[in-house]
């Protein structure tokens, strides 16, 4: 996350403890949170967010190998 | 494909001054939905000049079908008719979409559009609640799941 970005999260999570009142999840379960955090980013941001996002899933998918499956085996 | 690189593919589209609306996933996230997605999606307008441009810009992003192992390229009459081209690019996944909501073309969705900055290019993005009719309307499973996320953002925004 670049340096504005991590500015501009931190500001809104300083916001965030003085508006302790608001929901953390609604009724269906969403995070939020997590929308508040992301609405407070610039458009470019969030599309640098989102190409960092699929750039560590793909990483992740490289690396990833089933040492245990679901039913305990090798 | 390396990693998906979002941005410099929208910015060749734009050099080459293609009329287009980004729709799909990547346009909920550019509005405020923290979701995952993997392509990018555009409707673009049919007109012949349009699709000449569009013709050059997919040659610049060295496009072919990803779903043809001929690894053939987009051509005029595909890109003239409301069918989707689902192709590979050098940057990422490109969903060249003639229509969407089944027979919605281009000049169907621009009173829905907002227009969006991205450093030096701007870019006409489909609008939030017309995203979430096009995911309910499809009803299939993977727009179905995301419909909640992008309900919430839309709620949240309302409110800020």
């Amino acid at each position: 996350m670049s340096g504005t970005m991590t500015a501009r999260v931190s500001a809104y999570e300083a916001r965030l403890s003085v508006q302790g009142d608001e929901p953390a999840f609604n009724e269906d379960g969403v995070d939020l949170t997590q929308i508040r955090r992301f609405l407070a980013l610039t458009p470019l941001e969030r599309l640098v967010w989102a190409e960092h996002t699929a750039a560590e899933i793909e990483a992740l998918r490289s690396i990833a190998r089933v040492k245990v499956s679901a039913r305990g085996k090798r | 494909m390396e990693s998906a690189r979002y941005l410099p593919l929208l910015r060749v589209l734009a050099e080459h001054e293609v009329e287009f609306i980004l729709v799909g996933g990547l346009a909920a996230v550019l509005q405020g939905a923290p979701i995952v997605t993997g392509d990018l999606d555009i409707v673009h307008r049919r007109t012949p000049e349009n699709v000449a441009r569009l013709l050059a810009a997919l040659a610049e992003l060295e496009a072919v079908y990803r779903i043809d192992p001929r690894r053939l390229k987009p051509t005029d009459a595909h890109l003239s008719g409301p069918g989707h081209a689902l192709l590979s690019t050098k940057f990422c996944d490109l969903d060249v979409l003639g229509t969407i909501f089944v027979d919605t073309r281009y000049e169907g969705l621009t009173d829905d559009v907002l227009e969006l900055e991205l450093g030096d290019i701007t870019i006409q993005v489909l609008g939030l609640e017309r995203l979430i009719q096009s995911k309910e309307h499809t009803g299939r499973g993977k727009d179905l799941a995301v419909l909640p996320a992008l309900r919430a953002t839309l709620a949240q925004t309302k409110k800020t």
